[in-house]
């Protein structure tokens, strides 16, 4: 595996972005992004679209830190794909009141990545809601954090992490909410769900829960298994062959977090 | 009513005691525990070899704080003034009356099949119906059975359930165990009668070290159930029992335990079954009492077509920190598990839900399904939970869930609009909650667990 370190950013895209944004950007090792209130925008992280290397980062590795600082009222969307071969990547956000964040992650790095997603809910009423997909196949590592911290009270998150993992892929997912003392009234969902889909791939799944505030309504759950055998059967009955059929479940899996990312 | 209740448990026995190890832990301790039981050798060696491991090994950096925890500050031995006896009336007046309270020989009269009671470090009272000592059913001192049953402890005594080296309390416990319980069951024997086990730590800064190890032969099926409490004292003390189950193939084995530990005791309790083919076990688990507890029953399901089964409450009220879960592996093929796991917080008190669940190469077409519930009664409470799902074949189906919530007001509204008062309503939705456990109970240690929550629950409306 190539180790090449880089010296290089990633593009960002807001088709519709306020005054100071108007052209993609190029954000070194570390960068801060302060959202304006009441701003609406789409950020598309774009590490394939770095202007000094044409094949994009294929054998590459990236090392990277990303801070969005949420103003009060404003609306992010927030857009990754890892792409380089080794990722280190870590992004966190602070939300201001009735802020409200969408990250969407598609991780499919295709040797190493390890991610990790931190949320700080500040500002009352804030909203996150996270759909994350690991795809990993031949010798593919992940490890993969979200964590979200409910700090004000009548914070929201929704959290949903796919991971569809074949070959000997393995991947340890972690998700923590966390409710502070002085966070009444908080709504916080949180899904893990993985697909097997061979012999050797392993996944760790630990979806955890910290709760120091009476008045919530928190849940998680958690499913690891393969693909249903009588949907297959089904398909297949209806004259499709084994591998066909496979895919379209697969594809089933991934649509809620693909339709999310284009 | 509530504060005599409470009393039952907390109060000490006075001047019961007749022998009492120094304080802290060295090898002369261990060597007297030792000599004291007149053991054979390999225990003695493995006593000792435990203690060294004991010494070099850190204290965990998981988990609750352990800092008010002084090993030094413990008395490893306390034998009580009374030699182990088959008769209730022949047992010293005192802690005869201590065990009374606590409803002892009541549960034997309603035809549990064997009774025993630990008090301290040793057995004071046990029995066991003749009609199963004639079809070869075992139910001892584990004192005793080291004694007269040499080739059967010998083969199952901390080896490939619960090694000596598994963790630092464990360590511990191997050192300095003492008393416990001992039961087997011969092959397609079926007790259908629960045997009862309690255990009472009276002594200031004692340690309580009981080992159970129960064995239920090929076919077999037997029922146990433990109780456990401590006086109130101001040191802390410290219970590191280890429970050890061998289910053999097409055996059943169903654990049930209520600890009520006062409310300093350092519950550091160690659990665990190894499972054979088409083998079931039953875990069901009442935390109530202690300060802190770390406690993970776990089932090794190695044989195929075997299953395990638990379900647990655990209550933390203020200043409690109950750290309670379960652990599965499957490593045979066609194996079956399910956690049921219930925990109510309170006045300030914590409860983590911390769980394990793993699924090997060798475990196709296995099943495991957890479910955590928690309910968190006023403010200041914490509830935490923590799984841990270690998946590495595609052969099987895992699923877990979990919920924390409070008592809804809707409900509450409800029943006060029934003319339940708040604290009834309350009280009445909090049963609703831990019933599946409750009613899984044998009726006596039911009633104990209702009336031990309703204690709890007491004054939880301003």
């Amino acid at each position: 595996m190539a180790m090449k370190l880089l010296k290089y950013g990633i593009g960002i895209f807001m088709p519709e972005s306020p005054e100071g944004f108007d052209r993609a950007d190029l954000i070194p090792r570390t960068k801060t992004i302060e959202i304006p209130a009441g701003a609406v925008m789409r950020i598309v992280e774009d590490p394939e679209g770095d202007p000094t290397s044409p094949s994009g980062l294929r054998g590459a590795s990236r090392d990277v830190e990303i801070h969005l600082e949420i103003g009060e009222g404003a609306s992010v969307a927030y857009v990754s794909r890892g792409a380089a071969s080794v990722e280190f990547v870590r992004r966190t956000a602070r939300l201001a009141k009735g802020a409200k964040l969408e990250w969407i992650d598609e991780c499919s790095a295709p040797d190493f990545a390890r991610a990790s997603f931190l949320t700080r809910l500040e500002g009352e009423g804030a909203e996150v809601e996270t759909t994350s997909l690991l795809r990993g196949a031949g010798k593919k590592r992940f490890d993969m954090f979200h964590e979200i911290v409910h700090a004000a009270p009548r914070t929201v998150s929704n959290l949903r992490v796919g991971s569809v993992l074949s070959g000997d892929a393995k991947a340890i997912v972690r998700g923590l909410v966390r409710v502070e003392k002085d966070a009444p009234g908080c709504v916080s969902r949180q899904k893990e769900e993985t697909l097997l889909l061979s012999e050797y791939a392993e996944i760790d799944a630990v979806p955890m829960l910290e709760i120091e505030n009476q008045d919530v309504r928190c849940s998680h759950a958690a499913t690891v298994g393969r693909i249903d055998a009588e949907k297959l059967f089904y398909l297949m009955s209806r004259g499709l062959d084994r591998a066909a059929a496979e895919a379209m479940l697969v594809e089933a899996f991934m649509e809620p977090y693909l339709a999310k990312l284009s | 009513m509530a504060d005599q209740f409470r009393d039952v448990y907390d109060k000490a026995a006075e001047g019961v005691t007749r022998h009492t190890a120094e304080l802290g832990i060295t090898e002369e301790v261990v060597r007297e525990i030792s000599s004291s039981k007149n053991e054979p050798d390999w225990m003695l060696e493995l006593r000792l070899k435990a203690f060294a491991m004991f010494k070099r090994t850190p204290m965990p950096s998981w988990g609750p704080s352990l800092a008010g925890l002084d090993l030094e500050q413990i008395t490893y031995f306390v034998r009580p003034d009374a030699e182990e006896s088959q008769s209730w009336a022949t047992v010293p007046d005192k802690i005869r009356e201590t065990f009374e309270k606590l409803g002892i020989p009541e549960a034997e009269r309603h035809a549990l099949s064997g009774v025993g009671a630990q008090y301290d470090s040793e057995m004071v009272y046990h029995n066991l119906k003749k009609e199963w000592e004639d079809k070869g059913v075992i139910f001892e001192n584990m004192d005793v059975a080291v004694q007269k049953y040499p080739e059967l402890v010998k083969k199952y005594f901390m080896t490939d359930c619960i090694p000596p080296h598994d963790h630092k309390f464990i360590m511990l416990h191997a050192a300095v165990w003492s008393g416990g319980t001992f039961i087997y069951v011969p092959k397609g024997v079926k007790v259908n009668v629960p045997l009862q086990a309690y255990f009472r730590m009276n002594a200031e800064r004692g340690g309580q070290f009981e080992h159970t190890l129960i064995i239920a032969d090929e076919g077999s099926e037997v029922q146990y159930i433990e109780g456990c409490s401590a006086p109130r004292w101001n040191a802390s003390s410290i219970h590191a029992g280890c429970v050890e189950l061998h289910v053999l193939a097409g055996a059943r084995i169903r654990y049930s335990s209520v600890e009520n530990w006062s409310k300093n005791t350092y519950n550091l309790n160690t659990k665990r079954a190894v499972v054979d083919k088409d083998g079931v076990v039953e875990w069901i688990n009442g935390n109530m009492g202690s300060g802190v507890t770390m406690l993970y029953p776990c089932s090794i399901l190695r044989g195929e077509g075997s299953q395990s089964h638990s379900l647990g409450v655990a209550f933390a009220g203020p200043g409690q920190n109950q750290d309670t879960g379960s652990k599965v592996i499957h490593a045979a093929p066609n194996t079956t598990s399910t956690i049921r796991a219930k925990s109510i917080s309170k006045g300030g008190g914590t409860s983590s839900y911390r769980g394990y669940v793993s699924a090997t190469h060798a475990a196709a077409g296995s099943k495991s399904s957890v479910s955590c519930d928690a309910l968190l009664i006023d403010e200041g409470s914490v509830s935490n939970t923590y799984p841990f799902m270690k998946i590495t074949t595609d052969k099987v189906d895992v699923a877990h869930e979990a919920t924390v919530g409070r008592i809804g007001e809707e409900e509450l509204f409800y029943l006060m609009s029934r003319g339940l008062s708040q604290d009834a309503a309350m009280r009445m939705i909090v049963s609703g909650f831990v019933e599946p456990i409750v009613k899984s109970l044998p009726l006596e240690y039911a009633v104990e667990l209702n009336k031990l929550i309703e204690l709890e629950m007491e004054g939880s409306v301003g």
